[in-house]
């Protein structure tokens, strides 16, 4: 399962990302800053969540998804009208790597889709939307909603849950996942038991769990695999820490700690770390944001089922050159049960991925293409200078931004 | 006719430069983008990433050469000499071609001390009456037309290739242009350098003697031989 190819248009705010192939493990965009690399990802998860009917910005915008799923290739083309200036209806915390305490005022925006077409490369699936219908293999379907995909509102038709399922299984990393979250009790002691006895596989597989529900699911039902998977491998790069644990923030927090931050009705859950020569817990807004983005790769990795598109931005922001070839190995270990497409511009991390998946992204003006490393002739070469030197050689990296 | 390796020292603004000087400086030659195009009269351009980076790039230049395919016959290193003399970096790059067995010559051209020391060589842009105070006291406190920017000393700031690149910001500033080391923009003329080392290897009589020179090994229009 994995993204073929993506081409999208927003003319809205007037960008377009011309057809982009990608491959089905690892690809690596590379580019000066500025040259879209971000919003490439930005639009992606835009799509794949507009898709299976979440709230998305895509304003005036029209796409085109390719993916694959077993032996089939769906084609998803999707075309969005305009809405009035959205209403404010919620301000929401959404702390990143660098910034704790940023908040946003998060528009709710209800995109309309004006124009659809979903077909599969088998010929067994036609689904079009326009002027307000929609038609499923020839057949007029009652009227329905247009804030939703036909891809979201038909999820549960054969030919269309296994597309579902795949665009739902396409995150962004980001360290949010692992910050302490509200904690739904019922649902933690209903997935112990359920997974109890069930293969890692089968609790990887589960992708309604929040992130860190999970990661206390793995801990509790599959201690071994936890302790091997998580805090052995985070141990291997910090050798200082001593323990990895999901718990009540409440657990590790000192009493004092606890009275003052903490009401007594709320249950968070959070990730914590010990480590030597520290007293007490060290909880994930208290860690460094190396340490936080670390641990964030090694339970993404453990906690993604196969078939998980995982998109990370900036990948080596905040690792050190002590977490980054750790780090590189294991997503370089994933890659194609995993596809990865990652935005870099580390010599590391571009010396140690194979010219193969390196994928450089240019923009003229407001339009950007995405070409592959065999499409840069000075990248086949015999030279010994480093990959990341041959690179930054090529004119089409030079030159990949102009306005 | 050569075939000429050349690595220089930064990743943006010496490239633009010395692809553009280069035909210049060996007419009839042209430039290539990998070493497996080498012929008789071409030359190939590496971005050192700056001091120390660029020893790297010396030893993978070496390695290439070295290959039994190789068609180069010169090496070329253009660094900065930054915070120490000329004579200091070159004896290190000599250094590091012994080290690595440079089988081909291996010649240096290095500015005192950064490439914006060169573009301040450029008589025409420096205005002589400027309207910006700063220029006028940049001038007051050292005359960049009439003198040599390469014995140009600190004039206050951290280090002395920051104060030239500060000059060199008010300058372009007075003509209503920037400049950044990021986007360069359009390359000045060949001339600008070929002042400053003109003026190391060979000082006017009377002049007085640079503390560095004669370096016949850094004159770029200098034989290749």
């Amino acid at each position: 399962m994995s993204i073929l190819e993506f081409s999208f248009t927003d003319h809205h705010r007037r960008w377009e990302l011309r057809p982009v192939q990608f491959k089905p493990a690892l690809n690596l965009l590379v580019g000066l800053s500025g040259v879209g690399k971000t919003r490439i990802l930005q639009s992606l998860e835009a799509v794949c969540h507009a898709g299976i009917g979440h709230d998305s910005a895509l304003l005036e915008c029209q796409w085109t998804l390719e993916v694959k799923v077993g032996e089939t290739v769906y084609t998803w083309h999707a075309e969005t009208g305009t809405q009035p200036a959205p209403e404010i209806v919620a301000i929401e915390g959404r702390g990143d790597d660098d910034s704790d305490d940023e908040f946003f005022q998060v528009p709710r925006q209800h995109i309309t889709f004006s124009r659809e077409t979903l077909t599969n490369d088998q010929g067994t699936l036609e689904v079009s939307r326009g002027d307000g219908e929609i038609a499923f293999n020839n057949n007029r379907l009652p009227k329905l909603k247009d804030s939703e995909s036909v891809l979201s509102l038909l999820r549960q038709e054969p030919l269309i849950e296994p597309l579902f399922q795949v665009l739902s299984r396409v995150h962004k990393s980001s360290a949010h996942r692992i910050r302490h979250a509200l904690l739904d009790q019922r649902a933690r002691e209903r997935a112990r038991v359920r997974y109890q006895k069930a293969s890692l596989q089968d609790l990887q597989e589960d992708t309604t769990l929040p992130f860190l529900l999970k990661a206390s699911v793995l801990q509790d039902t599959h201690p071994d695999d936890f302790a091997r998977l998580v805090v052995d491998v985070y141990r291997d790069i910090f050798p200082s820490v001593t323990d990895v644990k999901v718990g009540l923030l409440s657990d590790f927090l000192s009493e004092r700690e606890r009275d003052q931050q903490l009401p007594a009705y709320i249950d968070l859950i959070d990730i914590a770390l010990r480590e030597e020569g520290v007293d007490g817990w060290v909880t994930s807004g208290r860690m460094s944001s190396g340490m936080r983005r670390t641990l964030l790769h090694v339970l993404e990795l453990v906690l993604s089922p196969p078939g998980t598109v995982l998109l990370i931005d900036e990948y080596e922001n905040s690792m050190g050159i002590n977490c980054l070839p750790a780090i590189t190995d294991h997503i370089l270990d994933r890659a194609g049960e995993l596809q990865f497409i990652i935005t870099s511009h580390h010599p590391y991390v571009i010396n140690n991925v194979a010219k193969d998946h390196w994928m450089v992204v240019h923009r003229e003006g407001s339009v950007v293409e995405v070409l592959p490393a065999s499409a840069i002739p000075s990248l086949d070469t015999r030279s010994s200078q480093d990959a990341f030197v041959q690179l930054m050689n090529s004119k089409e990296y030079r030159e990949s931004a102009t306005d | 006719m050569a075939t000429i390796y050349v690595i220089v020292e930064g990743a943006r603004t010496e490239p633009i430069l010395y692809g553009k000087w280069l035909p210049i400086l060996v007419p009839g030659h042209r430039e290539i983008n990998r070493v497996e195009d080498a012929t008789d009269d071409i030359y190939f351009i590496v971005a050192g990433h700056g001091y120390p980076s660029y020893m790297d790039r010396i030893k993978a230049a070496v390695e290439d050469i070295r290959h039994p395919d190789n068609r180069f016959t010169h090496l070329i290193v253009c660094v900065d000499s930054e915070e120490c003399s000329v004579a200091k970096r070159e004896a290190e790059l000599e250094q590091v071609f012994r080290a690595h067995d440079c089988p081909i010559p291996a010649r240096t051209i290095i500015a005192d001390c950064c490439i914006e020391t060169w573009l301040l060589g450029h008589r025409k842009i420096v205005r002589r009456n400027p309207e910006s105070a700063e220029l006028r006291q940049l001038l007051d406190l050292y005359d960049i037309v009439g003198r040599d920017p390469e014995r140009m000393p600190n004039l206050g700031a951290s280090t002395r290739a920051r104060s030239h690149l500060r000059y060199l910001r008010v300058v372009f500033r007075e003509r209503d242009l920037s400049y950044t080391k990021q986007r360069p923009g359009r390359p000045p003329p060949l001339t600008t350098s070929l002042r400053c080392v003109s003026a190391r290897t060979a000082p006017p009589t009377g002049a007085p003697t640079s503390p560095h020179s004669p370096a016949s090994s850094t004159s770029p229009a200098g034989s290749l031989g």
